[in-house]
């Protein structure tokens, strides 16, 4: 086993090839997640609810498979988590709301099914903003996450207790939602990888929507490979989520290794670079990025793209009306079961009228036309901020809910287009920065691939948040 | 990095009227933060009307890619 190191730094991979040889067990690794948990989590609050006794369960399933001979795929035996709007049959489920504290779903989520089938180890549920929206509130049945960069600072959300669980390495894969940047501003904040796999990739069956036509279901992790991984498991198509496509699953981890020869990469400078939000050291750690990857072998050049403002419009207003839709009800008879910051934002969306809301799917279906024909067009796949700085201190946010500006994501949201946030560097508070590659639909395999080879390249992944086991935020 | 949102008195009155046709009452004491989220959001619509012409008019909605022909 000393061979091996600490078992939380092992990679899927490489957990998977001690599995496989014998050198550790899933049940070890699960006991010595859930010993780390048990450490770090009350500095940093990424559970809502550990499964302990089913993980071992599990774990020891896994073992037996393995003994057997019976191989059900790349994440057999291996400990994850799962974001708290993730249905999981006898398992609460509460979107981290009171609405929903004691709510225990009949039927597995279709993304546990695969995980579970696929003979993952199922650690617990990790903490959100309320219904995926709300903010980092104080006024929920659980605290909110805190950045394990630094605990005094918020991790971004909503998957947040997915990036602060991955970050301080409780384990290697958690399963978070994004509609607007929720998987990709929180693995930004934390130093993580996160992707957000085209629309219609992974089925979000049984996952509380935020937004229909902008949720996406995708994993946080700590390296490329390790969502190549997951992403070989939970992708594919499920008639039983209308927007599910049918598309060959491809081998994602099949390209990574490659260098970035004959890639061309569109370098979105312009579409951020007046943003009142942009810091220098993020803009720095940008441009960094993009002499690396052309020093891989990348053709890269600066590209334009839609403005801004135009996304950003266009995807407010779809979410907000979404949201309103699906929340209308509780938020008319029972406000005071929303936190704070969550009834706030979701209500907003009642200011809207049906003709906003079809003026916006109408510019969706021109940005998305626009991006596609486009800057996607004449190159393989663009480089974008995910984050414009670090994570803010929880000292910056007010009683009232505030929109945080420093997060470019939802405008590929808004196209469905895969995006892969991915650590670029550090501020001078220590924080991390992060980018996004962004790709055609459905060619997350490039993604992957270019975010493998910058990673390999830059190092920045394999800088981890150095913890103090005794610190409390103050 | 938290966007400072500052409305007027009128702004304050459409508002209120868009939460009553939508048969919303806000708590008064939840009302700030949610007034100003609305303005927020408001203040994007311009955004979306920008002039068409017939032709560029879709008639089906969104998807992620092209269709197969």
């Amino acid at each position: 086993m000393s061979t091996l190191g600490p078992l939380h730094e092992l990679s899927i991979a490489e957990a998977g090839r001690a599995l496989r040889s014998g050198q550790v067990t899933s049940r070890n690794l699960t006991e010595a997640a859930l010993a780390r948990i048990d450490a770090l989590d009350p500095m940093f609050n990424a559970f809502v609810l550990i499964t302990r006794e089913r993980a071992i369960v599990e774990a020891e399933r896994a073992d037996a498979s393995f003994a057997s001979g019976v191989d059900a795929g790349p994440l057999q035996g291996v400990p994850y988590a799962l974001k708290d709007i993730y249905a999981t049959a006898g398992v609460r489920t509460t979107c981290h709301s009171n609405l929903l504290r004691d709510n225990v779903p009949e039927n597995d989520c279709a993304v546990q099914e695969k995980l579970a089938a696929g003979g993952g180890v199922l650690l617990g549920k990790v903490g959100t903003f309320e219904f995926a929206i709300g903010g980092p509130s104080f006024d929920l049945p659980f605290p909110p996450a805190r950045n394990p960069w630094n605990p005094d600072h918020f991790t971004g959300g909503s998957s947040s207790g997915s990036a602060a669980a991955v970050a301080s390495g409780m384990l290697r894969m958690a399963m978070g939602s994004d509609t607007g940047g929720s998987i990709r501003g929180p693995a930004a904040l934390c130093g993580v990888v996160g992707l957000k796999p085209t629309y219609g990739r992974v089925s979000r069956r049984g996952v509380f929507p935020l937004a229909y036509s902008l949720d996406h279901c995708g994993p946080l992790t700590w390296s490329v490979e390790d969502t190549a991984l997951t992403m070989q498991v939970i992708a594919g198509y499920d008639s039983q989520d209308p927007a599910s496509v049918d598309v060959p699953v491809p081998d994602f981890k099949a390209a990574l290794g490659r260098n970035l020869d004959g890639v061309r990469i569109g370098y979105t400078r312009k579409f951020f670079i007046d943003n009142p939000f942009l810091t220098a050291e993020s803009l720095k750690a940008l441009d960094a990025a993009a002499e690396q990857m052309a020093a891989l072998g990348a053709a890269v050049d600066e590209v334009d793209i839609s403005s801004y403002e135009l996304f950003d419009a266009c995807a407010q207003v779809i979410m907000f009306a979404e949201a309103f839709a699906i929340h209308e009800a509780d938020l008319k008879t029972r406000p005071y079961a929303y936190g704070r910051y969550g009834y706030q934002r979701l209500v907003s969306g009642a200011v809207l009228s049906a003709a906003d809301l079809v003026q916006a799917q109408r510019l969706r279906r021109e940005l998305t036309a626009a991006l596609n024909d486009g800057a996607l067009y004449t190159h393989d796949a663009l480089l974008a901020p995910s984050g414009l700085a670090t994570a803010a201190p929880f000292s910056d946010f007010g009683k009232d809910a505030a929109r945080w500006g420093g997060m470019l994501t939802n405008p590929f949201n808004v196209t469905g287009s895969p995006a892969l946030a991915l650590p670029i560097g550090f501020g001078a508070n220590g924080l991390p920065l992060g980018a996004q590659i962004v790709g055609r639909p459905f060619d997350e395999p490039l993604v992957l691939r270019i975010g493998a080879a910058y990673e390999a390249a830059a190092g920045v992944s394999l800088r981890r948040p150095r913890i103090v086991e005794t610190a409390q935020p103050s | 990095m938290i966007a400072q949102d500052r409305h007027s008195s009128s702004d304050e009155a459409d508002i209120e009227r868009r939460f009553l046709n939508a048969g919303v009452v806000v708590p008064a004491d939840r009302a700030e933060g949610a007034y100003a989220a609305a303005v927020r959001l408001l203040a994007t619509l311009h955004w979306l009307r920008t002039p068409r012409t017939a032709a560029a008019e879709p008639s089906h909605i969104f998807a992620p890619g092209k269709k197969r022909s």
